[in-house]
């Protein structure tokens, strides 16, 4: 019998297909989730008072942090999801080696990412939507330019591929080693704590890294390096990875 | 057509003499072509490498004769060949026996001779009627 | 299509195989024979390229296993511990097969499906044992790849569908053939499909040939003692048992081709390929009676 040729970019995309197709639980979880970020959102953020003389002025305020952190929450840990033996056992049912997996998985992440920018993306124009017909006056405090908009989708959607690559590559680590896990929950234990204001923390410098850059190019370029790293060292921990011991 | 499993005789061997027996029987006449070895392995489901080495003993014995690409056909002398064959090998074996079986029950050798004898006359007395 | 030398697989506390020699041919049936802990799902493994081997050569299209895309294309693995998403029912799996395989023979497929009555609605997870073997099975003739591996497929299938099994997968092979391995413990039952056996005993290569050469590797001798020691003492003793004093029966490895007629005072019986198969892997001298015997006299 003649041998299949297999090409790895069709391998690829026929392991980002399936995997579009079969793990139907991600599509749930991210409608419910945002529908709970939504919700949360919509009880506002703040308020304050200013009782004055024959006047006053209370403002409430709005922000889309919740949907954004609901989103990343879903991808951190569905990412995690992907690297656990079920799935990764699914894959080899099927044509896949681990480079066409490593490569599959990070293409699915992106494709992830995607969704979850554009969901959230509609789920904050939704909240303007109801607090409009809610409340009625609303002062916007974010620029909407074209170009802001698409620099702002742009820079979550890196974000959101950043915390699943890092979700990803832990994942990787544990399967491989399953005591890392708990020294990696020690490691967050230990430097993890963010404290607000204490801007020495490691991880907070971590953070800070990433977050506060004003330069749109400079923050991707940060970006891309870190997800590449990530890549890197998620391949290597998965690299040599035996499947149905 | 069931196999013994446990018989002295291999599978392919059993294969070989059933078609012979077909050939014997008229279903084969010379210059016909003979089952293939994947014909015979549909038809006994057996593995068609082992249907192959029954064929190739039928080819051994000149029962069978070879065309490139289209397969195994009768020989014109196959019948002799068989019978022939069958002569030598199982009528000798059956008579060991036999001979084996008399010593066994102690039978004296002229008393099976006039076993054989009778048995003889009553198949000759069969044929007649 | 597959070589092996010297191939070993350790794990932290024991060896699964150790030093395993053999070459496989392309478009062959081989049937993989051993004992419970032989080491013959862990060759079929290694040779599927999910476990990566300690030591030695593997060449599976004359490729490496554990990295090759080629082989990976081209082999289905199908055994009961098959992992197979569960949110998505039989048709879909099915289709995403049909994906992934391009000789897939679709309406095959359903045809068998239908013939088993598996409904393609149903879940892999709510099927009885023997119908998802069934349903494994199916995957593996419609998948048609040049390397099919079924480890022990037949698990749960009552005997009507294990003889339909058998007999799909012979007629696949008489009109796509391919490289088959398959291993069973019911060797009785294939034996007749396979062209060859390959034994693994100990963890490695115990004998590889065919099964009429495996049957007439052993035979059992009946008779008087003298006689049948004598016959014993120049070839392989793996089983011995008086009978009633001064009978003997003993099971006997031939080293070479015995000329029965030569030993008019022994009783020759054959045995068949399980039972050769048996008396060469069994480790104890008189089997299991012993063990009772044994224990008896304590």
């Amino acid at each position: 019998m003649s041998l299949n040729e297999a090409s790895l970019f069709d391998v690829v995309k026929k392991q980002i297909r399936f995997k579009m197709k079969s793990y139907t639980g991600i599509y749930h979880s991210l409608i419910i989730l945002q529908i709970l970020g939504l919700f949360v959102a919509s009880m506002g953020e703040g308020s304050m008072s200013e009782p004055g003389f024959g006047r006053s002025i209370s403002v409430q305020s709005f922000g889309s942090g919740p949907v954004v952190a609901v989103t990343a929450l879903w991808l951190f840990i569905n990412t995690l999801l992907l690297t656990t033996r079920a799935y990764r056992e699914d894959d080899f049912t099927f044509v896949s080696t681990r480079w066409s997996r490593q490569l599959a998985n990070f293409s699915f992440i992106a494709i992830l990412a995607t969704l979850g920018t554009a969901t959230a993306f509609m789920g904050t124009n939704a909240l303007k939507v109801i607090l409009f017909w809610t409340i009625g006056e609303l002062i916007m405090l974010n620029n909407l330019s074209f170009p802001s908009i698409v620099e702002s989708l742009v820079v979550l959607f890196a974000y959101l591929v950043l915390i699943a690559a890092v979700a990803y590559t832990i994942g990787s680590i544990v399967q491989r080693r399953k005591w890392l896990g708990i020294g990696i929950s020690l490691l967050f234990i230990l430097f993890g704590t963010v404290s607000i204001g204490y801007d020495t923390t490691s991880i907070n410098v971590l953070i800070y890294f990433f977050m506060i850059e004003p330069n749109f190019l400079v923050l991707i370029l940060k970006l891309v390096s870190a997800i590449s790293l990530l890549f890197l060292v998620s391949w290597m921990a998965s690299d040599n990875q035996e499947v149905r011991v | 057509m069931k196999f013994h499993e446990d018989s002295d005789v291999p599978i392919y061997v059993q294969v070989a003499e059933w078609l012979e027996n077909e050939i014997l029987r008229g279903q084969f006449e010379p210059d016909d072509k003979m089952y293939s070895q994947y014909q015979l392995a549909d038809l006994f489901t057996i593995n068609p490498a082992t249907a192959g080495k029954g064929l190739s003993i039928l080819f051994d014995h000149d029962i069978l004769y070879k065309k490139r690409g289209l397969g195994m056909f009768v020989t014109s002398y196959a019948r002799d060949v068989i019978l022939q064959k069958r002569k030598s090998e199982k009528l000798t074996a059956l008579v060991n026996e036999i001979v084996d079986e008399a010593e066994r029950l102690e039978v004296p050798f002229d008393e099976l001779i006039d076993m054989l004898k009778r048995a003889k006359m009553k198949n000759t007395g069969e044929r007649q009627k | 299509m597959i070589e092996c030398k010297k191939l070993s697989k350790r794990y932290r506390s024991h060896f699964a195989l150790s030093n395993l020699d053999c070459t496989i041919r392309e478009n062959t049936i081989t049937g993989v024979i051993g004992r419970n802990g032989a080491g013959k799902t862990t060759f079929m493994k290694l040779v599927a390229g999910y476990l990566k081997k300690t030591n030695g050569e593997l060449r599976v299209m004359e490729e490496n296993p554990f990295t090759s895309l080629k082989v990976s294309a081209n082999t289905i693995f199908i055994d009961d511990q098959m992992s197979l998403p569960t949110s998505l029912n039989l048709g879909e799996l099915l289709d995403s097969f049909a994906m992934f395989y391009p000789k897939w023979n679709g309406s095959l497929a359903n045809e068998l499906m239908v013939y088993f009555q598996l409904p393609q609605k149903s879940y892999v997870q709510n099927l009885s044992k023997g119908m998802r073997s069934t349903f494994q099975a199916i995957i593996g003739f419609a998948a048609r790849c040049p390397l099919t591996i079924y480890d022990e497929p037949t698990t749960g299938m009552d005997s009507a569908v294990r003889k339909d099994f058998y007999r799909a997968l012979l007629k696949d092979y008489l009109a796509f053939p391919r490289t088959i391995l398959l291993s069973s413990h019911h060797l009785e039952e294939i034996e007749n499909l396979l062209e060859e056996v390959l034994i693994i005993h100990n963890q490695q290569a115990f004998l590889h040939m065919s099964v009429s050469e495996l049957k007439e590797s052993v035979v059992a001798v009946k008779g008087d003692k003298l006689a049948v020691d004598h016959f014993v003492a120049m070839h392989g003793k793996l089983a011995y048992h008086e009978m009633v004093p001064g009978t003997v029966m003993a099971i006997v490895k031939v080293h070479n081709h015995v000329r029965r007629d030569d030993f008019p005072e022994l009783t020759f019986t054959n045995l068949t390929a399980n039972e050769a198969f048996i008396y060469l892997t069994d480790s104890q001298e008189g089997g299991i009676d012993r063990v009772f015997e044994r224990s008896q006299l304590v």
